[in-house]
């Protein structure tokens, strides 16, 4: 799952990937590993679990610049609005690859967050 | 001494004949790919189950040597594997290949290997190695299998799998000349019957374990102990109503059913310390997993 926030003009100020999977090793060392040939048991599960919910929370700056004048600080708020794109994607493999034959989307949704 | 001609003669004509009477039916294993694939041909069955027939040959099922495309490289991969790091497996070259070595993946991606010989499994493995599709896809994951060998798991109780039989939801006559009868599976409706390959861990029983699919197990320890109450059935054959094609996460109504996600979104000035109010926005996310397994499994 990605979440990208960006300014009206699209640069991007904050992006977060999370990974939802099982994560097996071959049951002989620690390494997390790919494969049935080699896979043996799960030593960590992200996954998303049935019937559960999860829940995140991220905080963002909004970019700011703070100056001194006349002895005091001034913090100027550089951007007062941003768009923060949410998507969930069944992927079949670490990268990413081709929309809709190596990965799915779930869900994906753009929400506006504005301060005065 | 004329008598005792006529019984010895009457009895060595009668006992061959009782022998093969109650002699078993002795299959012959195939040899070839194309003898598998006309072992267990299924085209009969789109006379009378035309929708259903049609909804397994779009399934992933009816292509499960090739899958989605990563099955048929994780196959040609395992088959390297076995070659140059399994240096117990006993194999170098294809030639060495038996269907023991392959059982681990045909296990649950061509069953029915079991009536066939070993040379079938190395015909397969150079068809991996080559990338050979039109070969790969002539045996799959057939009507056959789940309503014949994979209908009856209680053996014990109910016998094994019969031939001439095909079974369903109830007993009777079947109109086609191979399975003129049908009978009952305790098991094809509940979701045991899909978890005998959609797995619940590592597959220990063979030499070198495996593991591929485990939403079976995700099934019994997450989503029965969380209150669910629904089967694999219910979600991928009927809710959809795409019976037989069983659509999982590449299909748009399941990616839909499959998370809820609620998001609440907040822009203000935090203030962690004095005379230093940092502009903030905050996005509270909540997903919810409504499937009846882990996401991400198979």
């Amino acid at each position: 799952m990605d979440v990208i926030a960006k300014t009206k003009d699209g640069k991007e100020i904050f992006r977060d990937s999370k990974i939802f999977m099982t994560q097996a090793t071959n049951s002989r060392d620690d390494s997390m590993i790919y494969g049935p040939s080699f896979k043996v048991g799960y030593t960590r599960d992200t996954s998303l679990q049935p019937l559960k919910t999860r829940e995140m929370t991220y905080e963002i700056q909004f970019p700011y610049e703070d100056t001194i004048k006349e002895g005091k600080k001034i913090r100027e708020i550089k951007l007062k609005q941003m768009d923060v794109a949410v998507e969930l994607r069944y992927q079949l493999d670490p990268e990413q690859g081709e929309l809709n034959k190596d990965s799915f989307v779930f869900y994906r949704t753009i929400k506006t967050v504005v301060i005065q | 001494m004329g008598l005792l001609k006529l019984f010895l003669s009457l009895l060595f004509v009668a006992v061959p004949l009782t022998s093969s009477a109650i002699q078993q039916v002795v299959t012959e294993k195939a040899k070839t790919i194309d003898e598998l694939a006309k072992m267990y041909d299924v085209s009969s069955c789109k006379e009378c189950h035309r929708e259903i027939y049609e909804q397994w040959e779009r399934s992933i099922h009816a292509r499960s040597l090739i899958g989605t495309g990563r099955t048929m490289g994780t196959f040609k991969r395992s088959l390297s594997t076995l070659k140059n790091v399994f240096v117990h497996s006993g194999v170098k070259d294809i030639k060495d290949i038996k269907k023991e070595h392959l059982m681990p993946c045909f296990k649950c991606h061509l069953p029915q290997i079991k009536d066939a010989d070993d040379k079938v499994a190395r015909q397969l493995a150079k068809a991996f190695e080559e990338g050979d599709k039109a070969t790969l896809s002539k045996v799959s994951i057939n009507c056959l299998v789940c309503h014949s060998q994979k209908a009856i798991i209680h053996q014990w109780q109910d016998g094994v799998p019969q031939p001439g039989v095909i079974y369903g939801r109830k007993n009777g006559s079947h109109p086609d000349k191979r399975l003129n009868t049908l009978k009952e599976s305790p098991i094809l409706t509940k979701a045991v019957s899909c978890g005998q390959c959609h797995g619940t861990g590592p597959n220990l029983e063979f030499p070198q374990p495996t593991q591929c699919a485990t939403a079976y197990g995700s099934y019994l320890h997450s989503y029965i102990p969380a209150g669910g109450a629904e089967t694999c059935q219910d979600c991928h054959m009927k809710k959809t109503g795409k019976g037989h094609l069983m659509p999982a996460y590449r299909d748009a109504y399941m990616q839909k059913e499959a998370v809820d996600i609620k998001i609440g979104a907040l822009g203000y000035k935090f203030l962690p310390e004095r005379d230093n109010a940092v502009p903030t926005a905050v996005l509270t996310l909540r997903i919810t997993n409504n499937a009846g397994h882990r996401i991400p499994d198979g």
